[in-house]
């Protein structure tokens, strides 16, 4: 009979529908935060209700947003935004004036950028694709401010890109470009006969377009790895000019009256030859505008701004010269493969270039040279330029003016500014002094100055003789003017933080020490200007060497006196004694550590003789290197006694109760007794893009979200006032559109201006923290630049410690004012993007302490308050908390993983900076490869991730019986609920508050239940079916 | 007639149904032990139903003649382990997926193959599912003497 076939085939095809649905609910339920972001749902619904007790309560709402609408976000963030872009780009070139053009300047884009802009970054910080879209593409953004574009050029690239994807998938934010052209391993670029192919009439309009603006660029974002394989052509590097891009200054320099030539790029791009090119008008760095950022070019273009940018990093003419690109890119272990996949061994980077980064590698020969420091000058093959910016391939001489492109601090402007140092005084502790500097205006434009504040401290016998490396100039604060118009004056008073001065002595006094001897303070144009002053000041002229003569009335002059002092910044704001935690043990940054004699640091003492290499094929076969590297450093024990430790306890406390609550507040032991192991097990294993509910606290949860730009996944019409949705949300016309439209961190650092990026943490990260519910925003982006191939340069700010740690201090302060928890990233060292997850970074404490920490601190205690700030009254609540939140770095902290290195996270951040607060990995899950129980027991808090841990310690039945990780988990809850108690997590709620919240039938819950409902009952139906047909079929045959 | 001869369409069908899914079970295996799995837990279920529909299909196959009152039943049994055995997998396997998806730029190429594997595991069992309720339905598996 075909009947009860027919129901049995169809009970298949029903069974299969109901476990394709149910897994399907299963696996939408477990992933419900980011479909939520992903298809703009609400699955969860937060109301507040209002007890009336006839108590006075304080507002609940005590974080409150500046936008009520979408409308007011939309506005606010743009408004910033253009703000931001006024000061963001830096003129670099501006030969005979030729800047600033007119505000109806009819111009001719040039190159493929010039139509294919890069706004931000192809991952992470990405540009808001909708705001660009909305008539702020580069060519509308100029026409908006008056520029008349010359069409047919237009056309020819449009014609070309018209034929590419605009956009792609994938989650989260998608970047404003075109897919095919997001690539590092070649320049995209038309030539002139590929544009004559798509036009053979382009160039008909030049002679009535006749200023020739060139855009040359070079994406970047997350996972962008550029590698330094020098190209078999003209072009010297993927950095270089490549040979379509020269075609295209050729073609610009014969056809047009004026060419400028814009550098869109956070990667350092070298183009030393423009600089020289008599043919080449201006230039202009331009990094990542972002989504509104064109119009602040067009208005740096057109003078209605007047230019105040500066770089913040050396752009050398060859990149490849840097000591740090020698040990960089894939450097694997010979015997990777003899670890455990799930630990994650892959290679590693001998950072033996020590402090000598960028300009403190490039000044410090330069000096050296001019002082005739025997030497100095030698040269091996392929460490120098020959002058035409390729690598020397013969043994010769190194020369700065051959090396450099353009200084670190370089920025030029339409007007003329004199600073004059007026006085130094040194506070008696020497722990800090105040540096006055005037700054004057005397040209005929309106303009922002850049106070630049370096310092040289002697290079001393017990530097040479104990290891200790010194850099010839180094940044030790800055400031900008306020706006000045012609012959206006504006003094500014900086207190300078003498600990920054102090070098880190890893083999001897194993602590910070300053000598005896003459230090320098100068101010000048940029750090090279600063080092001539010097110079000029020790009586050295260009018969020395030197590139010009140096000012020596912009530099003071002292004596720290007495022999080496191992006491004055021996000892943390915490009391805490700063030693070496980063020099012997398993926990060691110092390669030599586990494979002694095998490395080499660079030395000022023999530049030539101990440049950097490569240190390829090492194997890691010593036991703690291996034992490291195999991320299971700590054995649990099974049966200590913690009876004393309390889990679980039904006390009579509530999170909201401690809302503002002081660390050293009593009731915190209270509360935290509530919470039992597995609810912190629980709370850590889920912490992608989330902030998991914490029931026994009475904490039911948020989200969180990337990243230092603004958010990744919330658009304004998911904007909240104060709880309530916003009214316009479903007909908004900025539908679609976020927060994410502020120029990159590079351009921000590139400002200089700490009371601007005071304002981009305000907007940019707190306000998107209280429009959009996320209590938790991860960023700013704050690893130093190693070098310029780092591909993710353009999220983070610079290669200077100072620089990047005081912006990204005044953004953190920023967004902390309006109660958002940032999580700094990365702690520590992403010095790369290849092999970022596992590769192991190694290098002496000296480095890791006078660079990357030194940056890193500056966030994490709020230093460099802005002189403005300590002015004013109305600021002296500002800059009082440090940091709250961590994001630690994919990459291993030496051997062991970032989140596992107790020297960084327990010794420095927590005990030496007094770090209080949430401390969260990277994308690793709760993985082998985070080593958790090492991580947890390290002060981490949450592990990012969907849960579903894949170790078997994970239970609070194993867990519980070690003393020292019940005591690490008591702590690390501490570091959670502290920062919830004090941002804007606990906005909405007091005492007399209570917080519901419902689950929301969304589109996707419907769909799923729905799939199920009839996928259940037609298979029973099925069933049924074959169940009647076959009862049938038995009486029949009876 | 031989055995061969003796075998239908709709037997040769169910045969071509077990062997799809022994090839999907194959593939899995190796994606959940191998790779960037290696060393993984293997969840129990992913292993006994495409066994038990392989089997079952197997034993039907061979000797459908004497199974005439249960063979219909057999055949959906192993149908429906197949359809379950898809839903289990996919669960077993989300991380992979979440990783490529979530953070398009993290994952390692190993995290790519495990991926690949897993859909070209699922699509193997759907093409043996298809197989098993086309054998539901035509359960004259041997032709008529």
């Amino acid at each position: 009979m075909a009947k009860p076939k027919l129901w049995r085939g169809l009970m298949v095809l029903g069974g299969f529908a109901i476990a394709a649905s149910v897994t399907a609910a299963t696996l939408m339920e477990y992933y419900r935060d980011p479909l939520d972001q992903l298809l703009g749902t609400q699955s969860v619904k937060t109301t507040y209700e209002t007890i009336e007790d006839g108590e006075n309560h304080e507002d609940p709402w005590n974080f409150k947003s500046n936008f009520k609408t979408a409308k007011e976000a939309h506005d606010g963030f743009k408004e910033f935004a253009l703000k931001e872009g006024d000061e963001a780009f830096a003129l670099l070139k501006n030969k005979n004036e030729a800047l600033p053009i007119s505000k109806t300047q009819k111009i001719t884009l040039l190159g493929l950028r010039s139509y294919a802009a890069i706004y931000g970054n192809t991952g992470g910080s990405i540009a808001d694709k909708v705001t660009v879209e909305d008539g702020n593409r580069i060519y509308e953004a100029f026409k908006d401010e008056g520029f008349e574009i010359n069409p047919s050029m237009l056309a020819t690239y449009k014609a070309y890109c018209d034929t590419l994807t605009w956009g792609g998938k994938g989650f989260g934010a998608v970047p404003p470009g075109y897919s095919e052209l997001n690539v590092a391993d070649r320049v995209e670029e038309l030539s002139k006969s590929e544009l004559s192919a798509i036009n053979p009439e382009y160039e008909k309009d030049f002679g009535t377009y006749d200023t020739a603006v060139v855009v040359l660029g070079r994406i970047g974002g997350e996972s962008v790895g550029y590698t330094k394989s020098e190209q078999p052509t003209a072009t010297r590097t993927i950095m270089g000019i490549s040979d379509e891009e020269k075609e295209i200054l050729s073609l610009a320099k014969e056809k047009f009256k004026k060419v400028i030539v814009l550098i869109n790029s956070t990667q350092v791009m070298e183009f030393s030859e423009l600089k020289n090119d008599d043919g080449i008008d201006a230039i202009m760095w331009i990094g990542y505008p972002g989504a509104y950022g064109f119009h602040g070019v067009a208005r740096n273009l057109n003078g209605t701004v007047n230019p105040s940018a500066h770089l913040g990093d050396f752009f050398p003419t060859n990149g490849l010269t840097a000591p740090g690109m020698q040990s960089m890119g894939n450097v694997p272990w010979a015997n990777a493969s003899d670890f455990d996949k799930a630990a994650n061994v892959n290679g590693y980077l001998v950072e033996a270039e020590g402090i000598y980064t960028g300009y403190r590698y490039y000044e410090s020969r330069y000096a050296d040279i001019v002082n005739g420091v025997t030497g100095a000058s030698n040269a091996k093959a392929g460490t120098y330029t020959d002058g035409t910016g390729k690598l020397a391939k013969v043994d010769g001489t190194w020369n700065y003016l051959n090396e450099t492109n353009y200084p670190f601090g370089h920025g030029l402007s339409y007007t003329t500014f004199t600073q004059t140092l007026d006085s130094v005084s040194i506070k008696g502790d020497k722990r800090t002094a105040e540096v006055k500097v005037t700054v004057k205006n005397t040209g005929s434009r309106a303009g922002k100055s850049v106070v630049q504040l370096y310092a040289q401290a002697p290079y001393t016998e017990y530097d040479k003789e104990h290891g200790v490396e010194r850099s010839a100039i180094q940044l030790m604060d800055f400031e900008k003017t306020k706006l000045l118009e012609p012959n206006e004056s504006q003094t500014i008073t900086m207190n300078v933080d003498m600990e920054n001065l102090a070098a880190y002595d890893n083999d001897t006094a194993k602590t910070f020490i300053v000598e005896g001897g003459k230090h320098y303070f100068a101010i000048g144009d940029d750090s090279h200007d600063a080092l001539n002053n010097i110079l000029a000041k020790q009586g050295k002229t260009t018969a020395h060497g030197m590139t010009a003569n140096g000012d020596a009335s912009k530099v003071y002059e002292w004596d720290w006196g007495g022999g080496v002092d191992a006491k004055t910044f021996s000892v943390s704001e915490t009391g805490t004694e700063i030693t070496n935690h980063l020099s012997d043990g398993i926990y060691s940054m110092d390669l030599n550590t586990f494979m002694p004699g095998t490395v080499t640091y660079l030395t000022r003492k023999d530049w030539n003789g101990t440049f950097p290499k490569e240190y390829a094929g090492l194997e890691a076969k010593n036991a703690d290197l291996v034992k490291a590297l195999g991320n299971d450093i700590i054995t649990l024990k099974t049966n200590d006694d913690t009876s004393a430790y309390k889990w679980g306890v039904k006390n009579d406390i509530q999170l909201k109760d401690m809302k503002g609550a002081k660390w050293d507040d009593e009731r915190w032991e209270t509360l935290i007794d509530e919470v039992s192991i597995t609810e912190f097990l629980d709370f850590a294993s889920h912490a992608f893009h989330h902030i998991q509910e914490i029931p026994s606290v009475g904490y039911a949860g948020n989200d969180a979200d990337d990243g230092p730009g603004g958010s990744d996944t919330h658009y304004f019409e998911n904007g909240f006032y104060q709880g309530v949705q916003y009214s316009e949300a479903d007909s908004t016309p900025y539908k679609g559109m976020g927060s994410r439209v502020a120029p990159a961190q590079q351009n921000l650092a590139y400002t200089w201006n700490k009371e601007l990026a005071y304002e981009n943490g305000q907007i940019i990260l707190g306000e998107s923290s209280l429009v959009f519910n996320l209590p938790i925003m991860i960023g700013p982006g704050a690893n130093l630049h190693r070098h310029g191939y780092n591909g993710r340069g353009g999220e983070y700010y610079s290669e200077d410690p100072i620089l990047s740690g005081y912006i990204g201090s005044a953004s953190v302060q920023g967004a902390q004012e309006l109660g958002c928890i940032i999580n700094i990233k990365h702690a520590a060292f992403n010095d790369q993007e290849i092999n970022r997850s596992g590769v192991a970074v190694f290098m002496e404490e000296q480095k890791a302490r006078e660079l990357e920490l030194r940056n890193l601190k500056q966030l994490f205690v709020g230093g460099g308050k802005p002189a403005s700030f300590v002015a004013d009254e109305t600021k002296s609540e500002t800059y009082t908390e440090g940091a709250l939140g961590v994001m630690t770095s994919y990459n291993r902290i030496g051997a062991v993983a970032s989140s596992a290195n107790r020297g960084v996270m327990v010794d420095i951040m927590r005990n030496e900076w007094g770090f209080k607060g949430y401390n969260v990995t990277d994308f690793t899950g709760v993985s082998l490869k985070a080593a958790p129980k090492e991580s947890i027991m390290a002060g981490t808090t949450a592990f990012c991730g969907f849960g579903s841990p894949s170790l078997d310690y994970w239970s609070e039945e194993v867990l519980s019986k070690d003393t020292e990780m019940c005591a690490a988990i008591k702590e690390d809850i501490k570091y959670v609920l502290y920062p919830l108690a004090n941002s804007n997590a606990l906005n909405g709620l007091n005492s007399n508050v209570i917080i519901h919240r419902e689950e929301v039938n969304t589109s996707w819950r419907i769909g799923y239940k729905s799939a199920i409902g009839v996928s259940s009952t037609l298979t029973a139906a099925f069933a049924v079916g074959a169940i009647i047909d076959l009862v049938k079929k038995l009486k029949g045959a009876k | 007639m031989n055995f061969i001869k003796k075998q239908s369409v709709w037997g040769w069908v169910l045969l071509g149904s077990a062997i799809s899914a022994l090839i999907g079970f194959i593939i899995y295996m190796v994606s959940d032990t191998t790779g960037y799995l290696a060393g993984n837990h293997v969840n129990a279920a992913t292993i006994i139903l495409p066994i038990a529909a392989i089997l079952l299909a197997g034993v039907v196959f061979a000797i459908s003649e004497k199974l005439e009152k249960v063979k219909g039943v057999m055949v959906l049994i192993a149908g429906l382990c197949v359809a379950i055995t898809m839903g289990v997998q996919v669960y077993c396997h989300h991380s992979v997926f979440a990783d490529a998806w979530f953070i398009p730029v993290n994952y390692p190429e190993a995290e790519d193959v495990t991926v690949a594997q897993t859909i070209a595991s699922v699509v193997f069992y759907a093409i043996s599912m298809i197989g098993f309720i086309v054998a539901c339905m035509k359960d004259n598996y041997t032709k008529e003497a």
